[in-house]
């Protein structure tokens, strides 16, 4: 029987969603009769910043041959799993956004976007131990899953290579990149005044107000709330716009947007074939009710 | 100047058009006062122009007409302005307390009538989206500038542009059917859509490529041709750098022996390695055509470019899909901009274009000698390259793309280290051997110095038409004629 | 200090025609007609290594810097490039067919040369390239020369002959390392994403030194076996398949908005 396990960094800032989104992974590509839950390796939960070639140690006197590792995302944890891999002569794929087939005889089959997310391609892993990474912005699991068996990593020693470490943490700023909620003025708002309405309706979804290009040389929002091109490129969970008419160089800052709405009083305009929902009619109303529809909520 | 003040030129601004449509936010004037020709100036945020006394947004002829004629009686320069892509300078406000006209909200498109095939538009409807929308019902202006994604109908007639396809449908001037205008002292001029008449000079003229120094362009009627690009044939010959003269003999032969493609290039070895160095070696200059048109004509223009080719063996036959492919993901736009100015901030390297004119029998040596020159006399290029992309029967067309590194020197001190120091040179050149030292992007104000040499005895008239259309001087000054210093 | 800067010369996705991002059985893109860009991380780890030479002034250190690519024959003006601004030596690793999915292949190239060609202290490389994206290469380097390696690094100072201060990024701010040589250095996303442009008299002077061509065969890339294989190559459809909301006043529309599309993205 093989087994699967999920390693993460429990001294990282990012462990809690490491281990959600992994698990998160197993949840949906994992349940199968062939595949049995192992360990979940944890290291660094002493708050020590292991190096990588600390935990690789340790973590290699653990391996299966045949078994499947389960990295979390980001860049420290595909080196972890591509190393581990080679340094026990098994196969590694990164940024893994599923697993396509269960166990065959070759090994396991994964996919994941290759082509600067062009493309997606299938690959063939044929030789264990598995070791992956995981494509960003799995759906999270947030129950503890009590099958996987906890084991602390612990290292002895000092990483002979480092002479010193400093670490500066950066607050995540409260900038329009960070964003969940925008909502996107343009030329069609009319004038300054109409931003008031959405100034209420972006503060009500937790948002922000943002402007196309002409809304911003209309100084109806500082230029510092600029998007697209020549301003911010963002990507929202939600982008309302309104009265904009979806010109290329607003909509490459808002493309990456996870759902689009546009509300426009032109049915032609450009965005209306851009956005996820498409509202036509007059921004202004339709904007009013909604500021309605939330205060009552 | 104004003979008011700064103050009660606003306030009698937003008498005519409101609070909502005067702007006067510092960041927003300050982006008016330049175009691209101050590229580095732009990126770096150093402003060294007079910062206009307001941006306005008109939103009919007749908020134009009111304006106008309030800075016609205030001597308030007024800058014309639609999409905001200018290049060459000639949206600089140039005099103190300016007032730049916005007309972007004007974007109305007015009426599509395929029978008459024509179209009217106001002149803030982008060039872009009316010419989607036109192609989405089998449609297309067949104007197609590079400045397409920014440009707006306005000022692409007011600069007198052109598009790729050119060698086909010809530049804007080809192109445009009547117009509406309005002049400084309020008068709204419309002339009629008509496909020809002999009544006397072209008045369309006298607005076509204005560069805003005359009048303010409201409305614009372009007409239509049929959108066929299934019909598309592309053929491509690459031939030594060296050979460049022989590479413009070639696009006179296609033109001569009375072909039309739509697209006729001549890239040089540098500037082709911009585009095509995945599968063109090092040294290569190339040649490209496209055939536009009905199905029956493509393939007979294809038969006849490579029966005129075949004969030179200094040629080689490139992979039409290679070109056919090149021309699909050619897509300048806003993104190119914007990553550009950032690039610029990071690697302080720069790139400019510039374009010019000649006859056949004196472009390759205009070509040859600016190019000598460049890269004798300026520091720190590093890249000098060029090509042509509109031909005549006549002669054809130059665009030269330099860049260079900006090395210890202040972004105030950039225009005048590099970019108009290569500008004179080109001029100069293009003076000296007889071609036009602008071919499409407008005189602008970097160039106007030029401007008596470039008309010689014709400048009398070119002159004549500003005082007598704006005898008060509140139009674009600096622009097509020279300030007086 | 002897620094080797590794990078991948690959087509500009962004010019590639739409129609070309389809299923393909041969299980690569068609990008032979686009034009030819440093892979961005690579480039900036190029540039990294220019500035760290720049700012050596004062310090006791002399670097010597080196750049290898694995590829053809057309690559060779990145090389000379690299020569125009200031690079020692120029290496390539000739392979005209397109390696894409070839980790293994490229890092076992890479660690024989250092190994058995040109001995050096730090190598310097890109997180991944863009057609690829792997991301195995570097930390396969490090396995296989034994190296420890550091990722997502941003930027590089000089301490002294046999120091290298490190700043990478980690989830929550930055980590700033004194490392001793030999490592492996990955570079993410660094500020300096551009590599700065040689003047053509710098390339007319510099750039025609002579690249090392190396096959290869000789370096023991055509044994190497790659343990994950790609077996197939979809598109993705991307396009927004818009719905119109209807409704006969702005408050049915509102509230169809509200309910149906927006309330349950808010509560997530």
């Amino acid at each position: 029987m093989k087994n699967y396990h999920v390693i993460v960094n429990g001294s990282s800032a990012e462990s809690q969603i490491q281990m959600e989104e992994a698990l998160g992974f197993v949840k949906s590509n994992l349940q199968t009769d062939d595949i049995k839950p192992g360990n979940l390796y944890i290291y660094g939960k002493d708050g020590a910043p292991y190096t990588q070639e600390q935990v690789l140690a340790e973590l290699e006197k653990e391996v299966q041959e045949e078994d499947l590792y389960v990295f979390g995302n980001g860049e420290e944890n595909t080196a972890m799993a591509v190393r581990l891999a080679a340094r026990c002569h098994g196969s590694s794929v990164t940024d893994v956004q599923a697993v396509e087939s269960s166990w065959t005889d070759s090994g396991i089959a994964v996919r994941k976007m290759v082509y600067a997310n062009h493309m997606e391609a299938l690959f063939q892993m044929e030789k264990g131990p598995y070791c992956i990474s995981l494509a960003r912005g799995m759906e999270r699991e947030k129950e503890e899953m009590a099958a996987l068996e906890e084991k602390s990593i612990i290292c002895k020693g000092e990483a002979a290579y480092i002479v010193s470490r400093e670490f500066h943490p950066k607050e995540d700023e409260e900038g329009l990149e960070h964003a969940k909620v925008v909502v996107a003025a343009g030329r069609g708002v009319g004038k300054k005044d109409n931003m008031e309405i959405l100034d209420k309706v972006a503060g009500k979804l937790g948002g922000k107000v943002v402007v196309s290009r002409p809304a911003a040389m209309n100084a109806w929002k500082p230029m510092n709330r600029l998007i697209g091109v020549s301003g911010a490129m963002i990507s929202p969970d939600i982008c309302i716009t309104a009265g904009v008419s979806g010109a290329a160089a607003f909509y490459a800052g808002v493309e990456k947007s996870k759902f689009i709405v546009a509300i426009n009083n032109d049915e032609h305009a450009p965005i209306m074939k851009m956005a996820d929902v498409a509202v036509a009619d007059d921004f202004l109303p339709i904007m009013e009710e909604l500021d309605q529809i939330l205060e009552d909520r | 100047m104004a003979i008011i003040s700064r103050e009660q030129i606003v306030a009698g601004l937003v008498e005519i058009l409101g609070n909502d449509q005067v702007i006067t936010d510092e960041k927003v004037l300050k982006e008016s006062s330049i175009d691209r020709y101050r590229k580095y100036e732009q990126v770096c945020e150093v402003y060294t122009q007079p910062i206009p006394a307001a941006v306005v947004y008109v939103k009919s002829t007749e908020e134009v007409s009111k304006v106008l004629s309030f800075a016609n009686e205030n001597e308030i320069n007024v800058v014309p302005r639609t999409g905001h892509s200018a290049i060459e300078g000639g949206l600089e406000t140039a005099l103190k307390d300016s007032v730049v006209i916005d007309g972007s909200s004007m974007n109305k498109v007015l009426n599509v009538d395929t029978y008459n095939m024509q179209v009217t538009c106001q002149c803030g409807v982008p060039l872009q989206e009316l010419d989607d929308m036109l192609r989405e019902q089998g449609y297309t202006t067949g104007h197609s500038p590079q400045s397409k994604p920014l440009a707006q109908m306005g000022g692409l007639v007011a600069t007198r542009s052109i598009g790729q396809f050119s060698t086909l449908y010809g530049g804007i001037e080809d192109m445009i059917v009547g117009l509406e205008a309005v002049f400084p002292n309020g008068k709204i001029c419309r002339i009629k859509n008509i496909p020809r008449r002999a009544a006397g000079p072209d008045i369309r003229h006298i607005i076509c490529g204005n560069e805003g120094a005359l009048c303010f362009i409201t409305e614009v009627t372009m007409k239509l041709f049929p959108w066929m690009p299934q019909n598309n044939r592309y053929i491509g010959y690459k031939l030594d750098d060296e050979h460049m003269k022989l590479g413009f003999d070639c696009l006179r032969e296609v033109m001569v022996a009375g072909y039309r493609p739509s697209f006729a290039r001549l890239y040089d070895a540098a500037d082709a390695q911009q585009h095509f160095s995945s599968w063109l070696e090092e040294g290569k200059a190339i040649l490209i055509w496209m055939a536009e048109g009905p199905e029956n004509i493509t393939p007979a223009i294809e038969a006849g470019i490579k029966d005129l080719m075949c004969k030179h063996p200094e040629l080689e036959e490139v992979d039409p899909t290679l070109i056919e492919k090149w021309y699909g993901g050619l897509n300048w736009g806003p993104e190119q901009i914007a990553e550009e100015a950032i690039e610029i901030k990071e690697t302080q390297n720069i790139g400019i274009t510039t374009e010019f004119s000649g006859s056949w029998d004196n472009i390759y040596e205009i070509y040859r000698t600016a190019c000598d020159r460049i890269l004798e006399e300026v520091p720190d290029m590093t890249l000098m390259g060029g090509h042509s992309s509109h031909s005549y029967i006549n002669g054809t067309n130059m665009y030269f793309v330099y860049y260079y590194n900006i090395v210890d020197c202040a972004p105030e001190e950039e225009i005048n280290k590099y970019h108009d120091r290569i500008n004179q040179i080109i001029c100069e050149q293009v003076i000296k051997y007889g071609g036009s030292i602008v071919h499409h992007h407008g005189l602008g104000k970097a160039r106007t110095k030029y401007v008596t040499e470039e008309y010689g005895s014709s400048y009398y008239m070119l002159k004549t038409l500003k005082q007598a259309f704006d005898p008060n001087g509140i139009m674009n000054m600096g622009t097509l004629i020279p300030l007086r210093k | 200090m002897k620094v080797l800067g590794c990078f991948k010369i690959v087509p500009d996705l962004d010019l590639v025609v739409e129609e070309d991002w389809t299923e393909k059985e041969q299980l690569k893109i068609d990008t032979g007609y686009v034009k030819l860009v440093w892979n961005c991380f690579d480039e900036s780890a190029l540039e990294m290594m220019l500035r760290l030479s720049d700012l050596s002034e004062g310090f006791d250190v002399v670097y010597e810097l080196s750049a290898l690519t694995v590829g053809k024959q057309k690559h060779e003006s990145f090389l000379k490039t690299l020569y125009a601004l200031g690079f020692k030596h120029g290496i390539r690793i000739c392979n005209e067919e397109e390696l894409l999915f070839d980790s293994e292949q490229i890092a076992e190239g890479i660690a024989n040369y250092v190994k058995t060609r040109e001995t050096q202290d730090v190598i310097v490389t890109g997180i991944q390239s863009s057609d690829g994206s792997n991301r195995k290469t570097p930390y396969l380097i490090a396995e296989k020369l034994g190296w420890p390696c550091i990722t997502q690094v941003i930027g590089m100072e000089t301490v002294d002959e046999m120091t290298l201060k490190v700043t990478c990024q980690i989830p929550g701010g930055e980590l700033t390392q004194t490392v001793k040589t030999p490592c492996v250095l990955a570079v993410g996303n660094a500020s300096c994403a551009y590599l700065r442009i040689p003047t053509l008299k710098d390339k007319m002077k510099l750039g025609k030194q002579p690249i090392e061509q190396i096959s290869p065969e000789s370096l023991g890339m055509k044994t190497v076996r790659e343990h994950a294989k790609i077996v197939a190559l979809h598109s993705v459809e991307r396009k927004r398949n818009t719905i119109v909301i209807s409704g006969e006043t702005p408050k049915e529309k509102a509230e169809s908005l509200y309910k149906e599309y927006l309330k349950g993205r808010i509560e997530e």
